[in-house]
């Protein structure tokens, strides 16, 4: 049994971290969320998730529409699951921060910049950094469809939960 | 099957008898050798010593005897014949029997004086002067000799001295006997011998196995050498026609007398043969007892080996069942177990490879009806023109693609099952048999939608879902009316994009997003409309195209992907050659690595073919 889930108790919140590869092995429903007011879920270290993992997602989240949700240090594989499939970002949900890869066509490098509510996003819109630069100071580009990749933004998805 | 040429019980056996006899036997050869030398020298030392001993007292006697007889010597060269001082002498001296003063003329011997205890000794004196003649000749003064020519061991010892007052040369005879030499020579248990100059022997053991009474007849050359030798003593083995000694002797020191020991040496090492006929007897024990034990241990080792054998070729023969009954706690249980354990698995694999392949011939079986539920890879509608691939990362795989003519309308479908294989192909096949009950009828897209997916989920009951993307095109109208569930979407090119598209000019189709299909009965799937213009290009794909990983395992990423589809399009105009350029190029990125995920893509261009 993969252990990919941390739970920890902070105030009147539940932060939940998650770890490697969510896939057919990972058991969620090992982890009770009930009577959590507040959820946060850091993804920082999440390296992948398939369709299985996503199913159990699903599963382990959707009887909990009515606690708040916080999306935080989304990398690019959470966040095209967020647009791609119904429900991952569930309507009680809120994107707090999420990377988007930048790529220099130059060097090679890649990077990812996290956008963080309130900064590099907000309910006005994205607010791109002004430069992104790679270690010989060329300036790198975005490595996504951004129609496709901010659509979450963009659709109204990510509605901030009071 | 190889023959035993020799059985391992007899290599037992052999092992277990010849080892042991040949170590005994070099002990025995080393432990005799070291005796035999030891015994050997242990002899002649004790009869060195001994010799001494024996010499230094029969000197002692003689001196005596000659220092008794110089007063009477003394009297007779003073008197002119023996008088009272030499009778008295004579008379209180038990051990003198006869005393003569002997004469030589003209090679003659004659008794000039003498006195005697008795006739007899006179008699026998008188007896053997012929060959006193011949000893006496080469005596010179103040030499001596002696002689034991009689039969009772009485000594004749002879002195020859110069008369001070004439100058002649007289020999000067004494018999007498010495009981202390007859017990030290003659006696029962003696060994020694007590020769004279020219080798006699006078006195022996007449018990002794020495016949001889000259060691001239012995071994001249060893008698020779130690009489002009002038070492006192010495030792040597020495060899008569069959017996060897061990001869050590010893100079008296009187008379050129020397005390010699000969001891056979087959008798002094007697004891070895004792050694070596217990050994021999010893080993003959060995032998038995060793055969004895090689005999049952082999028996039991090569039962054992013999058992296994046995089923070995059992299993050869195909039967797995077969097992072996040994109970030794030794190696041989130990191969048992081992042996017993392998022909279980072996079984037990055996059986596996049997269902395995029952299975993968079922799963060909259900490859080969899915391939059935695609339709032909390229089609040609006059005013669309389509092309598609797919591969299964397994034998049957999730993924699935489809479209389908119903007057002016083209239904195009493309969906990816939650994991791979035979459930996910189940799934395929049950969105294939409900599209084609619903393309027959007149249904928008949330409809069709709709019930693909209650079929879906009657069908897996939310255990299994399929993400799906539906567009129905209108032939006459040029709209494309399309409903997602969360499938990957679809890339829009416009057909007045040149042959060398950016990354910008692709639109997903991102408009609407639903549930996947299998998730909730009830989901109610929106739909939108795009139009579609001549030349107007999609790129229909699941997510297994990202996910092909190359021969270091590194995955071909989203970036790479849309590199490769910018690359495609150059032959956008000609679905089918699009379609073999990215096919083309994704396997020279995996180089026949195997897949992760099923891969399936398919593209559509709108507008008459050029």
């Amino acid at each position: 049994m993969k252990n990919n889930v941390m739970l920890k108790n902070e105030g009147d919140k539940v932060v939940v971290k998650l770890l490697g590869v969510l896939d057919e092995e990972v058991t969620f429903a090992a982890y009770s969320l009930n009577g959590a007011p507040n959820i946060v879920f850091d993804f920082s270290d999440v390296k992948g998730i398939n369709s299985c993992g996503i199913r159990e997602w699903i599963r382990w989240i959707g009887p909990h529409s009515k606690v708040a949700m916080v999306y935080k240090n989304c990398p690019k594989i959470i966040v095209d699951q967020i647009n791609m499939v119904d429900g991952f970002l569930p309507s009680n949900g809120f994107v707090e921060s999420f990377y988007v890869p930048y790529y220099s066509n130059e060097t090679d490098e890649e990077k990812h910049i996290l956008f963080s509510y309130g900064q590099e996003f907000s309910e006005n819109g994205i607010h791109y950094p002004t430069q992104v630069l790679d270690s010989k100071n060329n300036p790198m580009d975005i490595d996504v469809i951004e129609s496709k990749y901010f659509r979450f933004l963009q659709k109204g998805l990510n509605k901030k939960v009071s | 099957m190889k023959s035993i040429h020799l059985s391992l019980k007899y290599k037992v056996m052999i092992l277990l008898t010849v080892i042991p006899l040949l170590l005994l036997g070099a002990y025995l050869q080393l432990v005799v050798g070291v005796f035999e030398k030891d015994k050997i020298a242990y002899v002649y030392d004790t009869n060195s010593s001994v010799n001494r001993s024996i010499a230094s007292q029969t000197r002692s006697v003689f001196l005596t005897v000659l220092s008794a007889m110089k007063p009477m010597l003394q009297e007779h060269f003073t008197n002119g014949e023996f008088g009272i001082l030499s009778k008295e002498i004579f008379r209180n001296d038990n051990s003198l029997l006869f005393i003569g003063l002997l004469k030589s003329n003209k090679g003659q011997i004659s008794i000039y004086d003498h006195i005697e205890k008795d006739q007899e000794y006179y008699n026998d004196f008188i007896k053997d002067l012929g060959h006193l003649n011949i000893i006496l000749g080469g005596l010179k003064n103040e030499e001596r000799t002696v002689r034991t020519p009689f039969p009772n061991n009485n000594i004749l010892l002879i002195e020859s001295v110069q008369n001070p007052i004439d100058q002649s040369l007289y020999h000067f005879a004494v018999i007498f006997q010495s009981h202390e030499l007859t017990d030290l020579f003659s006696g029962a248990k003696s060994q020694f011998f007590l020769a004279n100059e020219n080798g006699e022997m006078l006195f022996k053991n007449s018990n002794r196995t020495l016949k001889t009474n000259s060691f001239l007849s012995l071994d001249n050359k060893f008698f020779k050498k130690i009489k002009t030798s002038k070492i006192s003593y010495g030792t040597e083995e020495t060899k008569d026609k069959k017996t060897t000694y061990l001869t050590s002797y010893n100079k008296v020191g009187f008379a050129n007398l020397m005390t010699i020991s000969m001891i056979n040496k087959n008798a002094a090492l007697s004891a070895i043969q004792i050694l070596v006929t217990k050994s021999l007897l010893f080993a003959g024990l060995l032998l038995c007892f060793a055969l004895f034990i090689s005999i049952v241990s082999s028996q039991s080792i090569t039962k054992a080996l013999t058992e296994l054998m046995q089923a070995s070729r059992r299993i050869a023969l195909g039967d797995f069942t077969s097992r072996v009954k040994i109970k030794a706690n030794d190696e041989i249980g130990s191969l048992a177990n081992s042996f017993n354990l392998m022909s279980k698995e072996v079984g037990r694999l055996m059986n596996e490879t049997a269902e395995k392949a029952r299975m993968e011939s079922e799963l060909q079986t259900a490859r080969t009806v899915q391939e059935t539920l695609f339709p032909p890879n390229i089609q040609d509608f006059d005013q669309l023109q389509i092309a598609g691939h797919y591969e299964p990362a397994s034998e049957c795989g999730g993924d699935w693609w489809y479209y389908s003519k119903t007057n002016n309308k083209i239904i195009l479908c493309i969906g990816d099952a939650t994991g791979h294989g035979a459930p996910a192909a189940l799934i395929t096949s049950a969105a294939r048999s409900a599209a084609s009950v619903v393309e027959t009828l007149d249904l928008d897209a949330s409809k069709i939608m709709h019930y693909i997916n209650k079929s879906i989920y009657d069908v897996s009951r939310g255990r299994v879902m399929m993400t799906f993307f539906l567009g129905i095109i209108d032939l006459e109208t040029s709209q494309m009316t399309y409903c997602n569930a969360s499938h990957e979407p679809p890339f829009l090119i416009k057909g007045e994009i040149g042959p060398n598209p950016k990354k910008k000019d692709l639109i997903p189709l991102i408009e609407v997003n639903n549930a996947r299909l299998g998730q909730d009965p009830n989901t109610l799937f929106d739909q939108t409309q795009v139009t579609l213009n001549e030349n107007d290009f999609i790129l229909f794909y699941t997510d297994g195209i990202a996910d092909i990983r190359n021969i270091n395992g590194v995955n071909l990423g989203e970036r790479e992907f849309i590199k490769v589809f910018l690359k495609s399009l150059a032959h956008k105009e000609n679905p089918e050659i699009f379609v073999q350029s990215m096919t083309s190029t994704l396997n020279e990125y995996r180089e026949q690595t195997d897949l992760i995920d099923d891969v399936t893509f398919f593209c559509i261009k709108y507008g008459r073919a050029s």
